[in-house]
């Protein structure tokens, strides 16, 4: 795929913790689990998160943050909890 | 037309509508890629270029590997090898982690003994730094895409008879069964045009597609069938539809698309992602095709989709279910013009016996949805799988095929080649294709009910069994000591993968052990899959069943879950499979429960 996808730059400050607060929420509705019984630490795909959901938390982040989201996300960093440490550190990485 | 072959009719078109776009390749998004336009006298001239290439280096009839990303580079490629009488082997990037690239890489080129890889300026350097790995490998590699190979004029003409090969269409990137179907010119021709009579589609139809450009619905469905019928193919990534589905309607509605096929999964997927608001903006009353295959139809999905979009002018007989497989290229039958999708309620629990009862029962009975009619373009028998009787209309039993889109068989396979594609019935008729579909003819429409070949379906593409097992060996001492069993079973809306593995402790073992290990076996696999393996059962020792030569029942382990009878010592299942297997009356599971 593209190479052109860097690290978003976000015009909004969250913390690691808003971001896995948010990615709980989503990833349990889909999966049909409460936020709590949802492990950060879980491979995505572990828990039942494929391809096409992948690409919705994308987007959803993407709508959420108002900023460009790149497609690999949930791959490179196949945990919600590396997805929100990325996401977190994005504007000092910028 | 005198030609009997896609070779020939798109030689003509570049004659006769050489300026018409054949292709129109969309960006993902602002930015990200360019819009790219080829026409048919193009893709003749870049095709004689590259197949002259070919020519000067192979000889007719070797095999070419095809590795490209989405785009019209991959089309012309394909065409270039057909101009020089080569086989093309479409496959997909082979993506993921180093070790796991190569093999995938390696697998397929051995499979169909490639001696020429094409690809383009962005992947070549790093593919030929993969091939080096592999040894034994005298492999052209070569980038199409800047169109600077080969001369146009020393192009020879390649024969092209009924029998000679097409292409290669590999069903998945199975490591340990990889299967090339072999689908002859003849074969491919006789699918384009059962194709276009099903549907009635007019010459210079204009055709969209998402699809994997690999994948036989995305190749024959989009690609193949839009240049047999001289019309403009409106392509777009994979990534984009899933990204944003709502670009994939946009574009059938903005450029008057008339046909466009997806599996059952993209139309949910459009109902849960396009918002009513967007809705209201498209325009879907000229889209006459919306064929739904690759994977079983829902009849639910069918009729959200309808509902959600009838804002947009959706016509309700727009929506096709339709069944085939590339064993037959693509097509078998599909609903036509002139008929809605026929539904008809069953008893849900004689389904799974095998036996077709339509009821009233709104409790018990589960709702299966017409793929079409009884298809004329074959000869179709429904056969009892094991004593190979024809059954009468409204039996249910395996779905055997004869006619000429029928493909030659599996490349370098002769004895699976003959068990599928060389059957014939206890009375001595034949030679017929088994298709491992289960399925009913009833008032004049063929209805799938299920599946006896062992194939698991996710998304529309195909999982190899046998693959995830050999894996599951290699993760763990524990799990290399006792046998596993893969399948797929009906889930919320998509197939769900299972695995069953026995344990020689797992009675003896702690809780948390088993935890862990069935977190290990659900990370990996996951990983290895590229679809997710998230319902782990661990049982006792001897409680995979096998043949007595020794082979995993995999169909009958899936009975065993799917009715409760598996007695697991652990199962970590996700939510969705508890509720659609784990309920406490099973007829209610197995109404909920479509196949």
């Amino acid at each position: 795929m593209s190479q052109t996808d860097e690290t978003p730059v976000l015009n909004r400050v969250v913390t690691a913790a808003e971001v896995t607060d948010f990615l709980r929420g989503r990833v349990g509705r889909m999966i049909g689990l409460t936020p709590d019984e949802v492990d950060p630490a879980a491979p995505l795909a572990s828990i039942g998160v494929d391809s096409v959901h992948a690409m919705e938390l994308v987007a959803e982040l993407e709508e959420w943050l108002g900023t460009h989201v790149p497609d690999h996300l949930a791959w490179s960093y196949p945990t919600i909890a590396l997805i929100s440490e990325q996401l977190a550190s994005a504007e000092s990485l910028a | 037309m005198q030609h009997e072959n896609i070779f020939g009719s798109t030689r003509e078109y570049a004659q006769t509508i050489g300026d018409q776009n054949a292709i129109v390749f969309l960006p993902d998004g602002p930015g990200s890629a360019v819009r790219t336009e080829l026409s048919y006298a193009e893709l003749d001239l870049r095709s004689r270029r590259l197949a002259s290439w070919l020519q000067e280096h192979r000889t007719a009839g070797d095999r070419v590997l095809l590795l490209y990303p989405p785009g019209a580079a991959f089309v012309t490629a394909f065409f270039g090898c057909l101009y020089a009488g080569m086989i093309p082997v479409p496959a997909p990037l082979p993506a993921g982690d180093g070790k796991g690239k190569v093999d995938r890489l390696r697998t397929i080129v051995t499979a169909a003994g490639c001696s020429v890889l094409f690809t383009d300026h962005a992947n070549l350097a790093d593919l030929q730094e993969q091939l080096a790995e592999l040894i034994d490998t005298d492999i052209l590699c070569a980038a199409t895409d800047a169109d600077d190979l080969g001369d146009a004029d020393s192009w020879r003409e390649p024969v092209i008879r009924p029998e000679t090969l097409a292409l290669l269409q590999f069903t998945s990137g199975s490591t340990s069964e990889p299967r090339g179907v072999m689908v002859s010119h003849g074969s491919l021709w006789h699918n384009l045009n059962l194709i276009k009579q099903t549907f009635g589609l007019p010459t210079g139809a204009k055709v969209a597609s998402w699809l994997p450009h690999y994948h036989d619905m995305g190749l024959i469905g989009g690609s193949l069938s839009s240049i047999f019928l001289g019309g403009t193919l409106s392509l777009m990534s994979p990534m984009s539809f899933l990204r944003d589905p709502y670009r994939w309607l946009d574009l059938i509605a903005s450029e008057g698309i008339d046909i466009s096929p997806a599996p059952n999964f993209a139309y949910d997927l459009c109902v849960r992602r396009i918002k009513p608001a967007q809705v209201e903006q498209l325009d879907l009353s000229r889209w006459r095709h919306a064929l739904n295959g690759a994977e079983p139809v829902d009849p639910a999905t069918l009729k959200r989709f309808e509902l959600h979009f009838a804002a947009a002018g959706l016509k309700p007989e727009t929506i096709r279910p339709c069944y085939g497989m590339a064993e037959v290229g693509l097509l078998v039958t599909g609903t036509d013009e002139n008929r809605r999708p026929k539904p008809v309620r069953v008893d849900a629990a004689d389904i799974e016996r095998r036996r077709f009862t339509p009821t009233d029962d709104m409790a018990a009975g589960r709702e299966l949805i017409s793929s079409g009619p009884v298809p004329t373009g074959f000869d179709l028998r429904i056969v009892d799988p094991d004593s190979r009787t024809p059954l009468e209309d409204g039996r249910i039993g395996e779905i055997w095929l004869a006619g000429p889109s029928v493909a030659l068989g599996y490349w370098g396979k002769p004895d699976e080649s003959a068990a599928v594609f060389d059957a014939y019935t206890a009375d001595d008729e034949g030679p017929y294709l088994r298709t491992g579909d289960l399925g009913v003819c009833h008032d004049g429409d063929l209805y799938i009910t299920g599946r006896i070949k062992e194939l698991i379906i996710v998304n529309g593409r195909n999982i190899y069994p046998q693959d995830l097992e050999r894996r599951l060996g290699l993760l763990h001492p524990a799990l290399a000591e006792g046998a596993s069993a893969a399948f797929g079973v009906p889930g919320d809306g998509a197939e769900r993968i299972i695995v069953v593995q026995e344990i020689r402790t797992a009675g003896a073992a702690a809780p948390t052990e088993l935890q862990q290990l069935a977190d290990l076996v659900k990370s990996e696999l996951s990983a290895y899959a590229g679809s997710p393996v998230a319902n782990v059962c661990f049982v006792k020792r001897g409680g995979v069943l096998r043949t007595t030569s020794g082979k995993v029942r995999r169909t009958s382990m899936r009975e065993l879950f799917v009715t409760d009878g598996l007695q697991p010592h652990f199962e970590d299942l996700e939510p969705s499979i508890k509720k659609l297997h784990r309920a406490t009356n099973p007829l209610e599971a197995l109404a909920g429960a479509g196949v």
